[in-house]
């Protein structure tokens, strides 16, 4: 009977805002928090899902992009000559200081790309154009870092002059969309010059990338090169990815974190929404005792709770997550790596659906309990 | 009445009840005869601690007695558990009570159709259902108000077209106008007389009004967990019950 549990629940408004309350805070923290982890997840592999290429070599023991240890250059010409091979190049990724105008200090992590590379870094432009900057000199940061890194309060513009490891060089374009999960953001550059941001000796680079030919799966590619090139750890785009994903995200405990919040949110909720619901059933369990003794069941009784639980959840979760959304959509520009996919929003339902209906166990082993012979007692 | 012997819609024997009170019992009824029979309305009187509710309350199949039997049409349902007690209470037991417990969040007619969609009717024939019955008590005109709205008398009227949204055969109240001024209880009592004359059903009330044993079609009279005496004032002449 939806209209015992509708009416129940409308009938004490203060109660029912209160478990809206709960449920809201309940949705709009857990979405967030998960927000962040997916944002987190995909900031902290973007550059390697992205990249373009299927197979990546690196110095054996390497866990993630960011710290990486140098290998020879020549190892792309081992690569090339591997059947199924379509194209191979050397990448930098590697820590570097960087000075703003101002004289100001901050982290980036500087990307070396060939100036003819097929990696499709950065993926986005918001102004400049890439193969011209790699031709021509300069560098290219996310527009999303343009206020911290900007000089005397004011945006970073393109034209200004930091210095990255001491080395004069110029901001020549604004990517869009590359996040970074170490906070220090990804400054692409020639890969000549990066050398020099990265101090490292010529003939050396981080990362030899490689396409695969028409027709040739990764994973055999991976295997054929393994073959080739028994002191590199060779991996595909997956792999890596899941690798790096792993190590920030659970090596570091930044995961386990955010797992814990978003567990805590659930929590709060269910308590908060529990107190709610339960105290509202001790208020009417004279009423859940009139309707035993009328003859309805411990079912019938428990489903008007359940039902009174799962509405108040779709109203909250309607409200919760319509908060969410718009936070997902906001705090990104505030640089918060906060990603709120559709399809996360959706599964949200189900988790507030599921802190609903564990809310409401006290209350219906209450009423399971309840012995009807109360009603004759006032 | 004619001279088939009708079997009572409730035969009540050697019921006794104790409670427990920390380590030792208490006993509230020392072993209960009674029939309640269709077509009558029964009163049950006798002071406040004698057990009354106590009686009610396992007669309505809602408490289990300590000793003893209680049949409803003729079948023992003592020993009957939760599994089966809420349908036989749904289709043969009414209950109305002193303090109303109508469902305070619905309106008068929602309170109605309640009943009425554990029966098994819903919708738009529940809706026309429950205007009947609130009709029939003198309420359909304030069907739409809720409880904290209506007074004693309206509360203890729609209750009473609840009890009557089932078929059952037993209607069970307990002190339904306690809570009412005399000229109201008057009216309740009246409708209940009605029901247990014109729908045949077994109406069995306690009351503490002495005023309303002209009603009576059967009065019995507790005193101390036991039954002092049982009479039938409309010159029906007393009945002898089987000794405990
Ligand atoms: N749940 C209970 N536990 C213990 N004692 C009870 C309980 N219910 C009633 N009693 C006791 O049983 C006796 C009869 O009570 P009750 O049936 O309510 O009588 P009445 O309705 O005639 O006033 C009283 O002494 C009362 O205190
Ligand atoms: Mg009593």
């Amino acid at each position: 009977m939806p209209l015992i549990a509708w009416r129940n629940l409308f009938h004490d408004k203060l109660k029912l805002s209160l478990a809206l309350v709960g449920i809201v805070f309940s949705v709009v923290l857990v979405t967030l928090q998960v927000g962040l982890f997916i944002g987190a997840m995909h900031n902290c592999s973007c550059i390697i899902d992205r990249a373009g290429a299927d197979v990546w070599i690196m110095k054996k023991g390497t866990r993630n992009l960011d710290m990486a240890d140098q290998i020879p250059e020549r190892v792309v010409f081992q690569a090339i000559p591997t059947p199924g091979v379509a194209w191979a190049e050397p990448l930098i990724v590697h820590f570097a200081a960087w000075r703003s105008d101002d004289g100001r200090q901050e982290n980036v992590e500087v990307v070396g790309l060939r100036r003819d590379t097929r990696l499709n870094l950065p993926w986005q432009m918001a102004s400049g154009d890439r193969d011209r900057i790699l031709r021509t000199g300069g560098v290219i940061i996310d527009e999303r870092e343009r206020l911290r890194f900007g000089s005397g309060g004011r945006l970073l513009a393109l034209g200004e002059t930091p210095e990255i490891s001491g080395h004069a060089t110029r901001v020549a374009g604004f990517s869009t969309g590359v996040g970074t999960f170490t906070t220090a953001p990804y400054v692409f550059t020639e890969f000549k010059r990066a050398l020099d941001f990265a101090c490292m000796p010529g003939g050396s680079t981080k990362f030899v990338v490689v396409g695969a030919a028409a027709g040739v799966a990764p994973e055999e590619l991976a295997r054929r090169l393994r073959d080739r090139l028994p002191e590199m750890d060779v991996l595909t785009t997956a792999e890596f990815s899941a690798i790096s994903r792993d190590y920030w995200l659970f090596k570091t405990g930044m995961g386990l974190g955010v797992i814990l919040a978003s567990a805590l949110g659930f929590l709060v909720g269910v308590v908060i929404v529990g107190q709610t619901m339960y105290s509202a059933t001790i208020e009417r369990l004279q009423e859940y005792g009139t309707l035993k003794a009328l003859g309805m069941g411990n079912l019938g009784l428990s489903r008007i709770i359940v039902q009174q639980a799962l509405i108040a959840g779709i109203l909250g979760y309607g409200i919760g997550s319509l908060i969410a959304w718009h936070m997902g959509c906001k705090l990104p520009t505030f640089n918060v790596p906060v990603e709120v996919p559709l399809w996360w929003t959706a599964t949200m339902f189900l988790v507030t659906v599921g802190m609903c209906i564990l809310a409401s166990i006290t209350s219906v082993v209450r009423v399971f309990r309840l012995e009807p012979a109360i009603v004759f007692r006032g | 009445m004619s001279g088939v012997v009708e079997q009572p819609v409730m035969r009540v024997r050697g019921v006794r009840k104790s409670y427990r009170e920390g380590d030792h019992a208490l006993e509230v009824l020392h072993g209960i005869d009674l029939d309640v029979c269709r077509g009558e309305l029964t009163l049950l009187m006798g002071p406040s601690g004698s057990g009354k509710t106590t009686l009610l309350t396992i007669m309505g199949l809602l408490l289990k007695p300590t000793a003893g039997r209680v049949e409803l049409l003729g079948r023992d349902v003592t020993a009957l558990g939760e599994a089966d007690l809420p349908a036989i209470r749904r289709r043969h037991v009414g209950f109305i009570f002193q303090s109303f417990n109508l469902l305070s969040a619905l309106n008068a007619v929602e309170n109605v159709e309640v009943a009425l969609a554990l029966q098994g009717v819903r919708g738009r024939a529940a809706r026309r259902r429950a205007m009947e019955l609130l009709e029939n008590v003198g309420l359909a005109e304030r069907w739409n108000h809720r409880p904290d709205a209506l007074s004693g008398g309206e509360k203890q009227r729609v209750s009473v077209a609840r009890a009557l949204a089932s078929p059952a055969e037993l209607i069970l109240a307990d002190e339904p106008t306690g809570n009412l001024d005399s000229r109201t209880s008057a009216q309740v009592v009246e409708t209940l007389r009605r029901l247990a004359h014109e729908e045949d059903r077994a109406v069995f009330v306690v009351t503490h009004d002495p005023g309303l044993r002209a009603l009576a079609d059967q009065v019995i009279q507790m005193r101390d967990g036991t039954v002092a005496d049982s009479i039938r004032p409309a010159g029906r002449g007393l009945v002898e019950l089987p000794a405990a």
